[in-house]
């Protein structure tokens, strides 16, 4: 009686388990301990498809019609393709590129000049942008409570009919955590199980002698804000990390961003002035006026002839991650639909 | 007409257990307005943060308030208690969001970003909102925050207490405002010297009266 006591038991807490399933936190073998508290935000797939919901809903905005999918598609590694500068509200025009969104667990800050410095807080930022949502956060979070498909998820989900801003954030930042890409052929061919063509492979040695400095393998950015050289750009007047630390230091500066998925996200540069990363090498490969604080790990042109770019290239190709790319967890949620 | 806003640390003292209760309270004012130089200020939005209340006797540390931030609205008739074992001569706080809760991602109740104290296009809290419409000036726009090097807006302050019968901090909106007037500073909407600056008159703007 006792043992069949205990298999009872046993077998409703594998019940309980799979009913309250964690999604399993993905950490690719190379990669490094994320920066991002697991802790204080634990994963778990229905807190992770809430998040993704809000992610493509449009309710965020002022008027219903803009949504973080807007401008950061599934298909393009969730950058904007096409867009040197997304529109969002009122098709008003961006500020900057915008960016893809993975590994997020891994970045120490957000945002392109660094301003955001916990994932949890990002999407405050684009919500409130006169240019982008235009809504302000605590409205958001009275129409999402006051909506009556939410409020079954809330209640599923946390026993209450509505949520918190806090938890609206800690749910949108489950699903950006989610959005992991380490399955590109890099990656395969760094496990032992594919290989590099010749081509490829010329290629990555000449990215790791002349590119890796700043982008660093695994995670193909090493975070830093670096000033490319590239100038400030004539209709913005971008001045970059200066706008958030105000030291003249950091005129110029932006975040280096990672190379994975590269093919799927252009245009490039903070302002998305480079349409094809042939011209992107190019850039780096030819002399260009340098200001004072260009790093200076470019002060001159990378020696890199047409040939070399071309092997660079086809080697960022390795980058692409067709395994995150089409991933259905990561698509619109089609039970919006329903509703 | 309101010359300051109190805080008010009411507190009773039970003999038997020596246990105290205090009691802080937001004074609220019968009136939205200050007169200043023949300008009439009225307040419109008037918030801040205290955080880390600490209690102490003879330098020692004898309490930390476990509830980490009170978003104290100036306007409003917010009232906190606390509980206390033990006696004290001294109080200490925080007034703003130090690095330490900051860095923590998002938080609920008084720190919940639907409070309308976060910044959104640069993580940090606003540690002290005062927005004012004004008949002769221009209206104030002062959002107070940043909490690292070197635009550090967050104040430490501390008060002997003499009796603790009723004990009052008091924050005099007046005092800042005439040494913003001199300052001819209306708008301040992110982390910057002039923050820090402002930063410091807020600070001196409290005092406390022990009754």
């Amino acid at each position: 009686m006792n043992k069949l006591g205990c298999i009872l038991l046993i077998c409703l807490g594998w019940l309980w388990l799979c009913s309250h399933q964690s999604a399993t936190p993905l950490f690719p073998k190379p990669f490094p301990k994320p920066i991002y508290d697991l802790a204080s935000n634990p994963l778990q797939k229905d807190i992770i498809d809430l998040g993704r919901r809000f992610f493509y809903d449009p309710i965020l905005s002022k008027n219903n019609t803009i949504s973080c999918a807007s401008c950061h598609s599934p298909y393009n590694a969730f950058a904007h393709v096409d867009h040197a500068l997304s529109h969002g509200i009122y098709d008003r025009i961006g500020f900057r590129n915008a960016p893809a969104l993975f590994n997020l667990a891994w970045a120490p800050y957000f945002m392109q000049d660094g301003a955001i410095h916990h994932l949890d807080m990002q999407a405050l930022a684009p919500i409130s942008d006169s240019n982008e949502m235009q809504e302000t956060f605590d409205h958001v979070i009275s129409k999402i409570n006051a909506d009556t498909s939410y409020k079954i998820l809330f209640k599923k989900v946390y026993h209450q009919p509505q949520i918190s801003g806090a938890q609206f954030l800690k749910a949108m930042a489950q699903f950006l955590l989610s959005l992991v890409s380490a399955e590109s052929k890099y990656d395969s061919v760094m496990r032992g199980k594919a290989s590099f063509s010749q081509q490829e492979k010329k290629g990555y040695l000449l990215f790791q002698k002349h590119c890796a400095n700043c982008h660093q393998e695994p995670l193909f950015t090493n975070y830093e804000f670096v000033n490319n050289g590239i100038g400030e750009d004539q209709h913005l007047h971008d001045l970059g990390r200066y706008r958030v630390t105000k030291d003249s230091n950091d005129l110029l500066k932006f975040k280096v961003p990672s190379l994975r998925n590269i093919e799927f996200t252009a245009p490039y540069m903070h302002d998305g002035r480079y349409a094809s990363l042939k011209d992107v090498l190019r850039f780096y490969a030819s002399a260009h006026a340098m200001q004072a604080n260009t790093d200076k790990r470019l002060h001159n042109p990378l020696p890199l002839n047409a040939n070399d770019q071309v092997d660079i290239i086809s080697f960022l190709l390795c980058l692409s991650d067709k395994h995150f790319i089409f991933n259905p967890q990561h698509a619109f949620p089609k039970s919006m639909l329903k509703n | 007409m309101i010359k300051s806003l109190l805080l008010l640390f009411c507190l009773c003292s039970c003999s038997q257990s020596f246990s105290q209760q205090i009691h802080f309270k937001t004074k609220a004012s019968t009136s939205p307005y200050v007169y200043l130089d023949q300008d009439t200020v009225e307040i419109k939005v008037l918030k801040y943060y205290i955080t880390k209340l600490q209690l102490w006797k003879q330098q020692q540390l004898v309490y930390t308030d476990q509830r980490g931030a009170f978003l104290i609205d100036g306007l409003s008739d917010a009232t906190y208690y606390l509980a206390i074992k033990k006696p004290y001569d001294s109080l200490s706080f925080t007034l703003g969001i130090d690095s330490a809760i900051q860095r923590k991602g998002a938080l609920g109740k008084d720190l919940d970003p639907t409070n309308g104290m976060y910044w959104a296009w640069q993580s940090g809290y606003i540690h002290f909102k005062l927005e004012t419409h004004s008949s002769n000036n221009k209206p104030l726009q002062l959002h107070i925050g940043g909490y690292a090097y070197p635009f550090n807006t967050i104040q430490q302050l501390g008060f002997n207490v003499t009796s603790t019968k009723k004990i009052s901090i008091q924050f005099e909106l007046l005092k800042l405002l005439q040494q913003i007037n001199s300052q001819k500073v209306y708008k301040i909407m992110s982390p910057s010297a002039e923050a820090v600056l402002i930063a410091s008159f807020i600070a001196q703007s409290f005092s406390i009266s022990n009754e």
